[in-house]
Parts: C-alpha cells; structure tokens; sequence
C-alpha cells in the first residue's frame, strides 16, 4: 500500500515525540548518575548515540517537509531543527585551552543539562511541524 | 583541582550557552522577521542574549579579569530580570511581546531569575585569589586565603 504524505508527516511526529521522550529518560539517567548511581558510563554511552539518532531524527522532519505541508513558521522550525543537532556536541566537547591541562570530559551534570535542553528543543520542534 | 573542571563552572557555563543560543536565536529570528510589532521587547531580548553570552565565555575562563566581567554580567542580569519582571508584572501591557527577563522568565521556567542567582553564589564562592575583593577581604582578615 503506498502511503501519502500525511502519513509520512504523522509518522515523523510520532517519531520527534518518542525522541523527546527519549532525551528526558537520558536527562534523568544523567541526572541520578550525577547523584552517585553507576550509570556513567550508560549516561556517556547514550548521549553518543542520542547524537546519531538527532541526525536522523532531524532528517526525518526535513523529509516530512519534503514530503507535505511545510510548518507555518519556517525560520523558527528550522532553528528547531538546527538547534536540535548542535547542541548536544557544542555543550560537550570542551575545546582545550592554550596553557592549560586537558579538562577531561564533561561532568554529567552538564550532560543532564544538554539533554534536558535538546528535550524541550524537541518538543519545540513538534510543536512546530 | 584544575579550576576549568569544576562541576559548578561546567554546568553555569553550559545552562549560560544554552541559553545565549536560545535567547539569540529567537531575538534575531524575531528582529529580523517582524521588528515593528515589539521593536524595544525584541532589542531586550538580544540585550539578554548578548549579556549571557559574555557570561558564558567569561565563566569558561579563569583570572581576575574574567571574573570580574563574569560578575558584571551575572549583576547585570539579575538586575536586568528583576527589573524587566517587576514591570512586566506590574503591568501586563507594558511590553507588546514576551521577552527572555518577562514575568521574571516564566516563559522559561523562571531560570532567567534562577540563573543569576545562582552565578553569583558561585562567583562570590570562588573569587579568584589576586581579585580585589580577596585582597580587600584578606587585609581585614589577615591569614585569610579569600576562597
């Protein structure tokens, strides 16, 4: 059966909501790692693959748009989607600084805070299809 | 304990880049695609963005210089949102659109007034050594470190 656009619109909706979903569950793995349960590792690991699954989430919208009515603010949507995939890299990688010894990587508290962030960016993001 | 990786500094430099990005974006978007609905709202969003991120790139660094602009921007932001917030609860039209300090940030959850505060209490807990402050604080307490 070949399906319509407002299938695949529909499909890519539930799909940004289940990623929002996603991202506030590793905001809350992040968050009790941060309090002392052994979850780092799992919070480290699944921000890496929140990161991979972003571009792919974020690609599904831009087919979706493809594929049917755009959404009635463009710019914003697209700032959505921008801001969907950037900010958990910019938040954490942490450039070196000149002179100084490597910093390590990120406390998970701010791991908690980019997904906490790239959460409701999501839901911005569907709110706006 | 290298001072770049302190938990506290992390996370205000991080929740301070989120929202120099939030803040920007949405100001720049809005100046640039209806600027004559709330030219002065939307001006004092941009203001707040800008203010958040001199904090953030003054906060990832270390020195006395960097605090000191670090804490002119956290004071000026906490006043900034007290300031806005105060008007804007007095009188709801005082704005014709939302900005980032409105209702004292209730359209982001109150951490615009939460921010501030916050980067103070950890700015006063962590002057720099040579700061001012520390000097001014060890003469009166001879032996004192100003941490």
């Amino acid at each position: 059966m070949r399906r319509g656009p407002a299938d695949i619109v529909a499909a890519v909706d539930v799909v940004i909501w289940a990623a929002t979903g996603l991202m506030a569950a590793l905001a809350s793995v992040c968050v009790l790692a941060a309090l002392g349960l052994p979850l780092e590792r799992a919070a480290r690991i699944g921000v890496e693959i929140a990161e991979g699954l972003l571009l792919l989430v974020v690609g599904a919208d831009l087919l979706a748009w493809a594929a049917g009515d755009g959404p009635d603010d463009p710019v914003t949507h697209v700032g959505y989607a921008v801001a969907a995939v950037a900010v958990l890299p910019l938040l954490t990688r942490r450039p070196t600084v000149e002179d100084e010894p490597d910093p390590g990587p990120p406390s998970v508290w701010v791991l908690a805070v980019a997904a906490v962030a790239v959460a409701v960016v999501l839901w911005r993001l569907g709110a706006t299809s | 304990m290298n001072a770049l990786a302190s938990t506290g500094r992390q996370v205000l430099v991080a929740v301070y880049a989120v929202f120099a990005l939030a803040a920007g974006a949405r100001s720049v978007v809005q100046l640039a695609t209806r600027a004559d609905t709330a030219p002065l709202a939307y001006s004092l969003s941009l203001v707040a963005a800008l203010v958040y991120l001199v904090a953030t790139l003054a906060l990832r660094r270390t020195g006395p210089t960097a605090y000191r602009v670090a804490l002119g921007a956290v004071g000026f932001e906490l006043v900034g949102v007290l300031v806005v917030g105060t008007l804007t609860a007095l009188d709801g039209e005082f704005f014709p659109d939302q900005t980032v300090w409105s209702a004292y940030g209730v359209g982001y959850g109150f951490v615009p007034l939460v921010l501030p505060v916050a980067g103070l209490w950890w700015l006063l807990r962590h002057r720099p050594a040579d700061s001012p402050v520390s000097r001014s604080s060890s003469r009166r307490r001879p032996g004192a470190s100003g941490r």
